[in-house]
């Protein structure tokens, strides 16, 4: 486990609601995989008391560099747009599975929905370095709350839904999944009843899937239990495994969402 | 520098500094950060006899300068823990503390004569106050009788040094300080999480899926010593002190009040170096203060 004082290089607002944090933190950035995240304390008082769970947006081993996308939601993330450039902050990092990758995938699909669109970046610059081909898909409420547009379009076919149709289909995300999917590998992370779906629709069509679950957490480091997900086996038996540890990545077929 | 070491239930400690049940696991996290032989003990996470899935989610929820929580006591069971986490445990120079808690008295009974004949253990702590698990937790803790009954019959089935956890939920803490004492705990170590709730606003709903939950980090810890000293009044037995501990100032804040040992819990979370950081505080501060021997501040509150 590492923990690392991360010197804050750039934090700037890039959406109403989204803030992009760069991160100076050499140990972290070498040890880190797409799919990974930090915890991050946004102050140096017990108040927030709990560290945060961000999602690795972009990882850069030589510069020593790590790049989050934040959501505004509450106090935590409120206290983090305070933070200037040169400022510090305490990390533990990189923290759980990550994405798995396979030599052999020729083709894969990501889906991402708000905050979630965050852990996909890297995870497709990685895809299209192995030459896998690749489609995705982004949901948000509205086009305010797309970002990395830009980034995928250079890697891939991208597709939006927003659900007041002020950008790409109206709609939600899930709307745009393909009919007959020819997939390696489907990627998703976004908001629960999204990633359910996309599970749902990918067992139905015999597509392998793996999605990225949000917990709240207690320590980030695997001790306490708290962040855990009910994991169905094969033999049908119900487990409580931890998202920071275990997880946040999992087969979309063992998790048992909506409990 | 001072000399740290003290004793507690019959077990000698290098230091008073242990890390609280339910927050350090079986220590193999923390062990990729630092050499737990720096620790006084480690009390492992409340252990049953059957393996527990425990509660719902969500099972966190942060408050003031504190979190909630409702893990439901999930746990391998002993078998699990005896196999896998003590040899590990085993390997530091540290006194392991297996913390029990069951369902009915019985189990109470049952885990402590299996544990007996572990190699390892240097002592047994037993929760009487989870208030997480619906079939009796707290309700254990809180009747003086129950408390006794409960302390009476681990002592019958085991010949390892006996921890009692107390509940902080109660009206009177000293009463079931003395039941326990009287029914033959070798120690006292309080509190556990204080019974608590939070509601989300915009769902009309509790965050936690238990609806309630333990309150525990700094937001507990003028309560917690308020507890320590009234108990340090009352009874002979030693008492370990924990609840809201951050800092080594508060561990003294503690000691002073009574507490022969102290436990990190959620500040562990909060800077997952608090353990060792703590031992070197208090040092640091004897040292200053010219004190030689910790046990010359044990219980040197002045009033
Ligand atoms: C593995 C993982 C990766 C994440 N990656 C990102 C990311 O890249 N970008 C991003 O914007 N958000 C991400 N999140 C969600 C992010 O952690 C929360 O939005 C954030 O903690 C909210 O903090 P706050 O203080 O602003 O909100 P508050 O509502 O004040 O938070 C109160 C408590 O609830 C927790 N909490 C609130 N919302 C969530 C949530 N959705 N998931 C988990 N815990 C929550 C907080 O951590 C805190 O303990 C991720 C969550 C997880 C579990
Ligand atoms: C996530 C979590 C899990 C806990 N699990 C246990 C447990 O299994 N058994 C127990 O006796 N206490 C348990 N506790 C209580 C702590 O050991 C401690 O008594 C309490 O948190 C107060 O101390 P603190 O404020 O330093 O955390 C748990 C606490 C937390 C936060």
């Amino acid at each position: 486990m590492n923990l690392e004082k991360a010197k804050v290089l750039d934090n700037q607002k890039i959406l109403p609601n989204y803030w992009q944090l760069d991160l100076y933190a050499p140990k972290a950035a070498s040890l880190a995989q797409a799919g990974q995240f930090i915890m991050l304390q946004t102050t140096p008082y017990a108040e927030p008391f709990l560290k945060r769970p961000m999602s690795l947006n972009r990882i850069n081993p030589e510069e020593g560099t790590l790049r989050i996308i934040y959501q505004i939601v509450g106090k935590g993330t409120q206290i983090l747009t305070t933070i200037p450039a040169g400022g510090e902050m305490d990390i533990i990092g990189p923290q759980g599975n990550g994405w798995m990758i396979q030599k052999d995938y020729r083709k894969a699909l990501l889906v991402g929905g708000g905050a979630g669109i965050a852990p996909l970046l890297q995870l497709a610059i990685n895809l299209a370095e192995k030459e896998i081909k690749l489609d995705i898909l982004l949901g948000a409420a509205d086009r305010d709350a797309i970002f990395n547009h830009q980034e995928f379009l250079q890697m891939a076919s991208v597709s939006v839904a927003t659900m007041d149709g002020s950008r790409g289909h109206k709609g939600f995300v899930t709307d745009l999944l393909p009919q007959t999917p020819d997939y390696d590998m489907i990627y998703t992370c976004g908001p629960n009843p999204l990633m359910e779906k996309v599970a749902l629709w990918a067992g139905q069509k015999g597509q392998a899937c793996q999605v990225s679950l949000e917990e709240r957490m207690g320590c980030g480091i695997g001790t306490c239990m708290g962040c855990v997900c009910k994991i169905k086996s094969k033999d049908g038996s119900i487990a409580y495994k931890r998202v920071c540890k275990d997880g946040p990545v999992f087969d979309g077929e063992e998790v048992v969402f909506n409990g | 520098m001072a000399d740290l070491s003290v004793c507690v239930a019959g077990v000698d400690l290098k230091n008073p500094v242990l890390t609280a049940s339910g927050t350090f696991g079986y220590g193999r996290e923390f062990a990729e950060l630092y050499d737990l032989s720096l620790l006084g003990g480690i009390v492992v996470k409340g252990t049953t006899l059957e393996p527990r899935l425990g509660n719902e989610t969500p099972r966190i929820a942060e408050t003031p300068c504190g979190l909630l929580n409702s893990v439901g006591l999930q746990n391998p069971g002993v078998e699990k823990v005896i196999a896998e986490e003590i040899p590990f445990l085993r390997q530091f120079d540290t006194a392991v503390i297996i913390n029990i808690a069951g369902h009915c008295l019985e189990d109470y009974g049952k885990i402590a004569s299996r544990l007996d004949k572990v190699e390892g253990i240097a002592a047994l702590e037993v929760n009487i106050s989870c208030p997480n698990v619906k079939s009796g937790g707290m309700a254990f803790g809180t009747d003086p009788k129950v408390a006794a009954g409960i302390t009476a019959c681990v002592r019958q089935n085991c010949s390892l040094p006996i921890i009692i956890k107390l509940s902080p939920n109660v009206t009177n803490i000293v009463e079931i300080a003395l039941a326990v004492e009287e029914a033959g705990a070798d120690a006292i170590s309080l509190i556990n999480t204080l019974l608590g709730m939070a509601i989300d606003i915009e769902k009309k709903k509790p965050i936690l899926a238990n609806t309630v939950g333990g309150l525990s980090g700094p937001a507990v810890k003028p309560v917690a010593l308020r507890m320590v000293w009234q108990i340090a009044k009352a009874v002979h037995v030693p008492i370990v002190g924990l609840g809201g501990i951050l800092t080594a100032s508060d561990a003294l804040e503690f000691i002073m009040a009574g507490a022969s040992a102290i436990q990190i819990g959620s500040a562990n979370f909060f800077n997952p170096m608090a353990g060792p950081q703590i031992v070197e505080g208090i040092h640091e501060w004897l040292d200053q203060h010219g004190v030689k021997d910790i046990k010359e501040i044990i219980g040197a509150v002045n009033q």
